[in-house]
């Protein structure tokens, strides 16, 4: 056994040797691709499974506690189970890419996908698209972590997964490699682009080997005019605001339960319960709120919603209180599909207020506005134009609607900037200073520990040491510094500095008589292993030194200076951006 | 001439708990020994992600053993207990999260203390910290006994393998620094540790052996002593479900222990040269 063991190991090294390093990442590319795809189908095998089990229970009575109960089992499921806390997950994966090369937990691969699917299933108003990017992700990354790829692979792999999952549950593969470079990995690199591609087809192919090539969202040959084109940049305007009342929405529905839960004790799956009952509540009045509701935006497509423009107004505020409530309240799922459906029904509101005004015009069916007002709100609330454009003119089948879809995509991105400056996904990110692409100057330095860079080959005296004693002892020092630690404790009470002693070295008389605790330097600045090295520039600019003794517990441990931290921080910069 | 003494940094995660206090207390004592530099984090939440270099671990705390009541109370306490052994208290500001409730903690210490949770669930999760950390930390990790007892000597545990030999050499160089007698607890067959030994090596003040079917050593354990022992971390089934030495000297003995896991085995080893 333990030979066979040896044979694959050796033969494994071999491979890995032998086989060209890109080549080997497109295999493997592929293997997540399936993988991610694979996941995707069963995310949509369990919310069609949960929401068949809901169904025969929509009729009762009691049938609006079912987003509750939802709501608290799968937070339940997240916080006791798997340990792993709520959220869509996306801004954790994009934080794992950004800091901590794409290592992300394994528990993740399969939890948001029970999770979001029994939300979802149950009514709530949430979609299954982050919770799969973070499956999809979650598998590349352990992939990579598995075979012990470096960094930039593993990112690469975190990329691939996304790609898979997207590409799977929209039948998009295209939008699947879009997303990833727009929006998880936020850089267009050619060594990226081939193996997501790879990977966003296969999860597509698994996708329709298992369920068929079937396009989500069916539209019909729209006949646009230039008046349309025009009448996009309006639209615009409306998907812009509703982006910014959503995101502004849930960070204010989010502050609020949190709370209330701290004034009424409440535990966090019964705080999202709680959200889930409102839903239901909103569920009893419109129905088109509850769970992803794709099939809502195809009545939407097909010019068979409901008429009556406060009927669509109504609906639209509905969905985005139900939404809030859901995500807000710590459900578990994603805004994707519900950015989708209200995007629907934006751009039908604003198809019929323009019919109402100008009756006279010959509009193009409302259905394209329904498509159209996808596009401005996703472009809107993710801040990525080429996402929406890619995934709605993939999701359905229509070329036409091309113009004024770039339209309304490019100016609902610069509109919501606006109001809000970062996306749904990076505004947590960002508030909180995390978003830190590799290679930038905060990215370096955060990746730099003093602990790795100081410098310990230094020779720490005693404050009794005489002059004479020291002038010897320095001979061996590399260094022009020399830490003075009290005999009786260890602890560190100063520097002394060669500059301190040159006076006194050509006066022979001196060497026994002055000891070093009288040149030694009192107030040094020093730090800490733990302070950040942002921190320990400023205080060099500040105090205008060029290094600094680092202590901890009154112990010294080594210097910090800023020739050593150039030479780590090239080195660094090199690493993160490719350059080795 | 002098050289410099390098001094370890001891990361503690803070247990506002009885149990949580005596741990501290153990970590203190190993500070206090070692000259090592401790460094507390007292948790806001209930459980920390801790990202090394190809992994990531989250670590839970059981529901009663973070700071829900009260930080401040829960700080000051731990460096009371520092203050007691001559130890000034460092606490760990949490700046990176993965999420607003998911704080990342720093990975570059010497030594970790990890906090055992007093959970119901200990069947399901049994050991999780200890199976993860070392397999994967590059540093050794401290598991404090039950209750805060000084340890007299160290135990080595040597079951005569490459890594052991890391392991024995840690242990070597902690009871040279904390100035206490070590002991060697054999594993196995007595020609293999015999053949890895080479010859006896100086200052082993007991032999111990442990060998199946060949007597009970565990009376000749000396009770108060620190287990210095190699952890691999097997996998979540094979710790959950099969007996291991690990678990034996666990149940038997109610000694702290510091885990070796491979990646601190392999610092050792190259820091030795």
């Amino acid at each position: 056994m333990r030979s066979l063991g040896r044979w694959v190991t050796a033969g494994w090294i071999g491979f890995r040797t032998r086989m060209d390093p890109e080549l080997f990442l497109i295999l493997l590319a592929i293997g997540v691709g399936v993988a991610g795809g694979l996941a995707a189908v069963a995310l949509h095998h369990l919310i069609e499974g949960f929401s068949s089990l809901a169904a025969g229970y929509r009729k009762a009575p009691w049938a609006f506690l079912l987003p509750a109960l939802g709501a608290g089992v799968s937070v339940f499921f997240m916080e006791k189970i798997v340990r792993e806390g709520g959220g869509h997950g996306v801004p954790e994966v994009i934080y794992a890419v950004s800091r901590h090369g794409g290592l992300i937990r394994l528990r993740s691969t399969f939890s948001r996908i029970f999770a979001s699917s029994m939300t979802i299933g149950s009514g709530g108003s949430a979609g299954p698209e982050a919770p799969v990017v973070m499956a999809g992700s979650a598998i590349g990354s352990n992939i990579g972590r598995f075979l012990r790829l470096n960094e930039k692979e593993r990112v690469v792999l975190v990329g691939c997964g996304a790609a898979s999952a997207i590409g799977s549950i929209f039948n998009a593969p295209l939008a699947g490699m879009v997303f990833t470079m727009e929006v998880l990995l936020g850089q267009w690199r050619s060594t990226h682009l081939v193996p997501i591609t790879l990977a966003a087809v296969a999860g597509t192919e698994v996708s329709r080997r298992m369920h068929g090539n079937q396009i989500p969202f069916e539209s019909q040959a729209f006949s646009v005019h230039l008046h349309d084109t025009l009448a996009a940049a309006g639209l615009a305007i409306i998907t812009a605001i509703v982006a910014i009342a959503i995101m502004r929405g849930l960070r204010a529905m989010h502050a609020f339960s949190g709370q209330a839960a701290l004034r009424m004790g409440l535990s966090l799956w019964t705080k999202a319960a709680l959200g889930g009952l409102f839903v239901g509540g909103i569920g009893i009045f419109f129905p088109v709120v509850l769970g992803e509701g794709y099939q809502a935006v195809r009545t939407m497509i097909a010019g068979q919603y409901g008429t009556g423009i406060l009927l669509v107004l109504l609906a639209l505020l509905a969905k985005m209180l139900a939404t809030s409530f859901t995500l807000g309240w710590g459900g578990v799922g994603g805004i994707f599909a519900p950015s989708l459906v209200m995007g629907a029904l934006a751009g039908l509101l604003y198809h019929r207020i323009l019919v109402f005004l100008f009756p006279g015009v010959a509009w193009v069916g409302e259905g394209c506005f329904a498509l159209l007002g996808m596009a401005g709100l996703l472009a809107g609330v993710l801040q990525a134009p080429l996402t929406a454009i890619f995934l709605i003119f993939e999701i359905t089948g229509g070329y036409e609607v091309m113009l004024p879809l770039m339209v309304v995509s490019a100016l609902s991105t610069i509109l919501c900037r606006f109001g809000e400056p970062a996306s749904i996904y990076l505004r947590d990110l960002v508030a909180r200073g995390e978003l830190l692409r590799p290679g930038t100057d905060r990215r370096v330095l955060l990746d730099l520990r003093i602990p790795e860079i100081m410098e310990r080959d230094c020779i720490p005296i005693r404050r009794n040491l005489l002059l004479r004693d020291f002038v010897h002892l320095q001979k061996h020092s590399k260094r022009n510094y020399f830490p003075v630690e009290d005999e009786a404790t260890g602890r560190f009470v100063g520097m002394v500095h060669l500059d301190d002693v040159r006076p006194y070295l050509l006066d022979d008389m001196l060497y026994d008589t002055v000891f070093m605790e009288q040149l030694m330097q009192r107030d040094v600045p020093v730090v800490h292993p733990d302070d950040e090295l942002q921190e320990v520039l400023d205080i060099m600019d500040e105090r205008g030194v060029f290094s600094m003794p680092v202590v901890a517990n009154h112990r010294f441990m080594g210097m910090i200076s800023r020739a050593t931290l150039l030479d780590h921080y090239r080195r660094e910069l090199r690493v993160q951006t490719g350059e080795m | 001439m002098e050289s410099l003494e390098l001094h370890p940094r001891f990361f503690h995660v803070y247990q506002d708990s009885p149990r949580g206090r005596e741990a501290l207390m153990q970590s203190a004592f190993f500070c206090r020994m070692l000259g090592a530099a401790p460094v507390v984090y007292v948790p806001e939440a209930p459980r920390f992600l801790m990202y090394f270099e190809n992994r990531v671990v989250q670590v839970d705390l059981g529901e009663e053993d973070w700071g829900r009541a009260g930080r401040s109370a829960a700080a000051a306490r731990a460096a009371e207990i520092l203050a007691d052994v001559g130890l000034d208290a460092r606490f760990l500001e949490v700046r990176h999260r993965t999420t607003p409730a998911l704080p990342d903690i720093p990975v570059d210490y010497d030594y970790m203390a990890c906090p055992v949770p007093l959970d119901t669930r200990l069947w399901l999760y049994s050991d999780l910290g200890m199976r993860k950390l070392p397999a994967v930390a590059p540093f050794p990790i401290f598991i404090p006994a039950v209750v805060s007892r000084p340890w007299k000597s160290i135990l080595c545990c040597h079951g005569g393998t490459k890594s052991a030999a890391a392991v024995f050499s840690l242990a070597q160089n902690l009871a040279r620094e904390m100035d206490l007698p070590l002991d060697l607890l054999g594993l196995g067959a007595r020609e293999i540790l015999d053949a890895s030994l080479q010859k006896t090596p100086k200052g082993i003040r007991h032999f111990l052996w442990l060998e199946k079917g060949k007597g009970n050593p565990w009376m000749e354990v000396p009770a108060d002593a620190l287990i210095v022992l190699a952890a691999w971390g097997g996998s979540w089934i094979r710790e959950a479900l099969l007996p291991s030495f690990k678990k034996d000297l666990r149940r038997r003995l109610p000694s702290p222990m510091l885990f070796v896991g491979p990646q601190a085995a392999g610092e050792i080893t190259s820091s030795h040269g």
